[in-house]
């Protein structure tokens, strides 16, 4: 493991490093929001070959930090508004509501999403570290349920004071996946394609997910969200147009016969306009293209964002949904207005 | 009984409101006097040990076993941490593992990479491991697996979690397919492959089938998974071969009950 002098920037911060020197350089006074923002990112590089546990540790270490910085970026109210909605892991769970109890600035709405965690949470209260390292000592420092009611109450306090807005979690965009192309996929019936060939000419709803997930809010509430949109979608005919898919993160666990059980027991009846896929060269293309929020431990994910996407015709990012679970209305009105 | 009012029963029972026999409703300890036996550092390890598996039990029975859980947890910290290796230590760390709680599987983690002066030995520590997949101690799992000095115990135990590791199926293979290697090693690498590629499992099963001279078990191992899997003719062809041929009583067995399947 490296250690890193105090003055080192982000560029610095890789897999290698020690979680000693990770905690010394979020404390470091000189630390900018904006550096907090990308190292808490679960793409980031430093996060690579980590255990679950550990990276969870690691980025609430780091939203701590940010509460003690003068504003807070977009990105990471991003990231607490997902913790507090569908985030199962305490020190996670605990930094984030840390944070809305300590941001200089802040918007009166988070008493919802606060409230949403408290209910996950309320008679199962969990010990999180959250300013140590469990490493270096057996006492937690706090509690999830301690730093949501912290939280809770300052909202309270703070009334009005609204600053700053939380952003919207949908996003037009057009970003381009057309370079992808080539990527091979393989269903869960085991048949290869390429990315252009199923995406290019219609319009997709594209998903992400794996198999050995831990939290039932994400992964597997997705797919079965998608099971839903699927019966929806094939039983009307003016969304002919469009399909679905989702990708494994974990794609050389996730073979076709468990892509096809994981399916099936989610609802999810999958077709040729409807299938999930792993990338059997692996995910770092696709990663790359569509700057999936995603990490992985030694045998497989350690971290990721809840993440949706609509892809257009021309294998254009028309739309995207970041962090959130996602509504099937709102999915099914939104690809109607691309297909438009 | 009717299923309900047994289940109350059983809530009651390991709430430590009731109690097994009827006849006899009062010797169960409260679920608090319970506690505070596993916290008693001055008490005998036999009797913590005895009212840690009670409240254990609890994790199943007792409908607010969530609200109490992180009061538990504190005292089973503080017995890893402060009460050197034993029964309870283990049996502590297991109950904070299977939960999967940050300092637990951190001292876990310490302890396989370096055992001295923990409060699990190396091989406990593994084993407890085993309830973290998405863990970052597949590197020292996949050096263990080879490492002959080990010893089989050691290996059998590391091989079994490497099924959660497509990383590591290139090693499994080499060390299900090598022929120098003790048999339930190469049996435990295979299952484990099995579970982490497919493709390649069922490349090396065909192989192990085709081949006379193969260990009788590795092979009978394979047989039997192919009729779960399914087998194409050649193997096929090859297990009536070997019902025929073989002198192994357990390669007869798992052949003929194959060829049963096919008809």
């Amino acid at each position: 493991m490296k250690a890193i002098s105090s003055n080192s920037s982000e560029a610095r911060l890789e897999a290698s490093l020690s979680e000693d020197a990770f905690w010394a350089w979020l404390s470091e006074p000189a630390r900018t929001a904006e550096e907090l923002s990308n190292v808490l990112q679960e793409s980031h590089p430093v996060f690579a070959n980590r255990s679950e546990t550990c990276v969870a540790q690691l980025r609430a270490a780091g939203l701590v930090a940010v509460a003690r910085q003068d504003s807070v970026p977009p990105p990471i109210w991003d990231i607490v508004r997902e913790e507090l909605s569908l985030g199962m892991h305490p020190p996670m769970v605990a930094a984030a509501a840390h944070l809305v109890a300590n941001a200089r600035t802040l918007d009166s709405d988070w008493s919802t999403y606060l409230n949403l965690a408290k209910s996950r949470f309320a008679g199962a209260d969990r010990a999180a570290w959250i300013i140590g390292n469990p490493k270096a000592t057996s006492h937690a420092d706090s509690s999830v349920l301690t730093e949501i009611e912290g939280a809770l109450k300052r909202v309270v306090e703070r009334e009005q004071r609204v600053i700053y807005p939380i952003q919207l979690t949908t996003r037009p965009t057009r970003a381009d996946a057309s370079d992808i192309g080539s990527i091979e996929l393989e269903d869960q019936d085991g048949t290869l394609t390429t990315f252009e060939n199923y995406f290019r000419g219609r319009i997709t709803f594209l998903t992400f997910f794996y198999t050995r997930c831990n939290n039932p809010l994400k992964c597997s509430a997705n797919i079965q969200s998608l099971g839903k949109l699927v019966s929806i979608l094939r039983s009307e005919s003016t969304t002919e147009n469009i399909q679905t898919a989702a990708i494994s993160y974990d794609g050389a666990y996730d073979t076709p016969v468990r892509l096809k059980s994981y399916a099936q027991t989610r609802g999810l009846i999958a077709g040729p306009r409807d299938r999930l896929f792993r990338c059997p060269q692996g995910l770092i293309a696709l990663q790359r293209a569509l700057k999936l929020n995603v990490s992985f431990g030694a045998a497989t994910v350690s971290a990721h964002a809840a993440e949706a996407l609509v892809i257009d015709e021309s294998l254009r990012v028309a739309w995207s949904l970041v962090r959130e679970g996602w509504d099937i209305d709102e999915v099914l009105l939104n690809l109607k207005r691309v297909g438009h | 009984m009717k299923a309900e009012t047994y289940k109350q029963k059983l809530i009651k029972e390991f709430s430590g409101q009731g109690s097994r026999e009827e006849a006899a409703p009062d010797k169960k300890p409260s679920r608090s006097a319970l506690m505070k036996t596993v916290a008693s550092t001055e008490g005998p390890i036999a009797e913590r040990l005895k009212a840690l598996n009670q409240l254990r039990g609890l994790s199943f029975g007792a409908p607010d076993y969530y609200e109490w859980r992180e009061d538990l947890f504190k005292i089973l910290r503080g017995i890893v941490a402060n009460e050197g290796k034993s029964e309870l230590s283990f049996s502590a760390l297991e109950l904070l593992a299977q939960d999967k709680d940050a300092w637990a599987l951190s001292i876990l983690e310490q302890t396989l990479r370096s055992p001295r002066g923990r409060p699990v030995s190396a091989y406990d520590a593994l084993r407890l491991l085993a309830y973290d997949d998405h863990g970052s101690h597949f590197d020292i799992l996949r050096e263990l697996s080879q490492d002959k000095k080990k010893g089989t115990k050691m290996r059998l135990a590391a091989i079994r979690q490497l099924g959660a590791d497509p990383g590591a199926s290139d090693m499994l293979a080499n060390v299900a397919g090598d022929q120098g290697e003790v048999s339930t090693i190469r049996r435990q690498a295979l299952a484990a492959l099995r579970q982490a590629n497919r493709d390649k499992y069922d490349a090396l099963a065909k192989k192990i089938v085709a081949d006379d001279g193969e260990e009788d078990d590795v092979r009978a191992q394979c047989i039997t998974a192919m009729q779960v899997d399914g087998g194409d003719q050649a193997m096929t062809d090859h297990i009536r071969r070997a019902v025929k041929q073989t002198k192994s009583e357990t390669v007869r067995s798992a052949s003929e009950s194959y060829l049963e399947q096919l008809k």
